[in-house]
């Protein structure tokens, strides 16, 4: 059985960075244009219902990493309520609550380090030689700057918690 | 086409859709388009999943790219839809003058 955790704070947050979500009148709109819906990953419909209500539970916790952010339901949504915004910001609560997925944590690690988000493989370099492109490593000078700007903000305290 | 441009292909099609890559330039080669690479070119911090983690590293990382671009009065081209997002919100956000004032804070310590 599912559990539903009603979360006040949570509600009361969303609507004073998202206050155009309480305009969703669940049509399901963004349901059908969803890709990832299709495929069996996030509901917007459903993270827009939970959502407003401040009802946030496990699985939803889940599901809202699986939303590649193409923001068709923005797009689609007829009372402009922006569930693909909602569903950054949902993100962004679950990761400032600690709840940090171990792919972003190494996603930041991976940038603080080579300045890049995605890994440097040898099929990366194979393809590159092949192509005849350079070999697309950042400069350590670049890649120094980015670090510092994350020890300055606050992704360098993030990846060291 | 005679303006110059700053050519930022990101991190997610050099390391994984290299031909993405090699196929624009190669259009852009033979339009003849008068292009340079974003010098000092980090990522951009993807705005899909890392922005959730810092908002303001995202928000300085961006402003970073466009004050080089800036510094040489070029239009920057992105080859990925995630770094346009980055780059235009990035400008948006930073119409703000305080926000604005934070990251130029930011900047200036990393000598921008």
């Amino acid at each position: 059985m599912r559990k539903t955790v009603y979360d006040r704070d949570l509600a009361l947050w969303l609507e004073s960075v998202a206050p155009l979500a309480m305009l969703c009148q669940q049509c399901g709109g963004c349901a059908a244009v969803c890709p990832s819906q299709r495929h069996g990953g996030i509901r917007p419909a459903e993270v827009m219902a939970r959502a407003v209500s401040g009802s946030c539970d496990t699985l939803l916790k889940d599901s809202l990493w699986l939303c590649a952010r193409c923001m068709s339901c923005s797009e689609r949504c007829p009372s402009g309520a922006d569930p693909g915004e909602v569903i950054a910001h949902l993100r962004e609560s679950v990761v400032s609550g600690g709840e940090v997925p171990t792919f972003l944590r190494e996603e930041a690690q991976r940038f603080l380090t080579t300045g890049l988000s995605f890994p440097r493989t040898g099929m990366t370099k194979k393809m590159r030689k092949e192509l005849g492109l350079p070999d697309g490593e950042v400069p350590a000078e670049a890649v120094a700057e980015a670090r510092e700007i994350c020890m300055r903000t606050g992704l360098g305290r993030a990846v060291h918690e | 086409m005679s303006r110059p441009l700053y050519l930022f292909s990101g991190c997610l099609i050099p390391t994984r859709l290299p031909y993405l890559e090699a196929s624009s330039r190669f259009v852009l080669d033979n339009m003849s388009v008068d292009y340079a690479d974003l010098p000092g070119a980090t990522c951009c911090v993807e705005p899909i999943g890392l922005r959730t983690m810092a908002r303001e590293t995202w928000l300085a990382s961006s402003a970073r790219l466009l004050a080089i671009a800036e510094e040489d009065g070029r239009d920057v081209l992105t080859l990925c839809n995630g770094c346009y997002m980055s780059l235009q919100e990035a400008r948006h956000v930073l119409e703000d003058d305080r926000v604005r004032w934070r990251i130029n804070d930011v900047l200036g310590g990393v000598g921008r």
